[in-house]
């Protein structure tokens, strides 16, 4: 799966309209993916999880700069990302299914705030943008 | 057999309520063509899908948009039985029309954004995780008499 440059424009389009509030979509993300997906809360056993946590905010301002991150090195998302994947290779070894409930979750807080502008080819790029941030994560595992 | 809370049943046809199942249907339908291009394998007899704007200007998909979406309604009447409910439906999926049932749960992926681009705020995170289960559910019964 390949990012075209459409798809590339796109995902900066987006993140650009998200602007300032990118961290605050990190936190409704995660916040989101443990209600809906309880089995993600697995991987933070250590974390106060209630609504308006303060560990949640500032993991969905880790998760929102990595993203971010990688959009600003669209063109080489393993290198951008190369030391966190090496992280979640070695430490953290989330299991790979888990990035597309991750993913879903991001689409609907985008949903819900920019519903005009995610329309179906802003939705397509932004799914195979997370779908190649998730391959990137994963890609060292074994 | 799935349990649902009363809230859950609430939250269900309360959204159930206020979704046009033609719009919806066909928007859902469109985006899983678009965001999916494999997805389109099952619908050569389409006509135009060559492009986004294409996809979504074609009748057939709009038609066939409203038809799943409305037999999703079903579900929201039957939550208590879903399997017996989607047996029928389950047996043509597998037998006639040989679809792969993870399409189930990319089309439940997709009409999730929907609603949530729809409704925006009201559609809240219990909100969010009771739809996902049902979308979840309503996949597994269509899985559930393949062979």
């Amino acid at each position: 799966m390949v990012l075209s440059s459409n798809d590339k424009t796109n995902v900066k389009t987006i993140f650009t309209k998200i602007g300032g509030h990118a961290e605050e979509y990190g936190s409704e993300t995660l916040e989101r993916m443990f209600i809906t997906y309880p089995q993600t809360k697995t991987y933070f056993p250590h974390f106060d999880l209630q609504h308006g946590s303060a560990q949640i905010k500032a993991h969905g301002k880790k998760v929102a700069g990595a993203l971010i991150e990688a959009v600003n090195h669209i063109d080489d998302i393993a290198g951008a990302l190369s030391k966190l994947s090496d992280l979640h290779a070695q430490k953290l070894r989330v299991d790979p299914v888990n990035f597309k409930l991750l993913g879903q979750c991001f689409l609907v807080v985008v949903a819900i705030h920019h519903p005009s502008v995610l329309t179906p080819e802003v939705h397509a790029s932004l799914d195979k943008f997370l779908c190649a941030v998730g391959n990137v994560l994963t890609a060292k595992y074994r | 057999m799935v349990h649902w809370s009363a809230e859950e049943k609430q939250l269900i046809t309360s959204v159930w309520s206020k979704i046009n199942v033609e719009e919806c249907g066909a928007e859902a339908l469109a985006r899983l063509l678009i965001v999916y291009p494999w997805t389109q394998r099952f619908f050569d007899n389409f006509g135009n899908l060559s492009s986004p704007t294409a996809i979504i200007g074609n009748p057939k998909v709009r038609a066939h948009g409203k038809k799943v979406l409305t037999s999703f309604g079903e579900a929201v009447k039957n939550l208590e039985n879903l399997k017996a409910t989607y047996a029928k439906l389950s047996e043509l999926h597998c037998e006639k029309l040989h679809v792969d049932p993870e399409n189930f749960r990319l089309l439940g992926d997709i009409l999730i954004i929907v609603l949530a681009a729809h409704f925006t705020k009201d559609f809240t995170p219990a909100c969010q995780a009771t739809w996902q289960k049902l979308v979840g559910v309503v996949a597994h019964a269509l899985a559930y008499k393949y062979h």
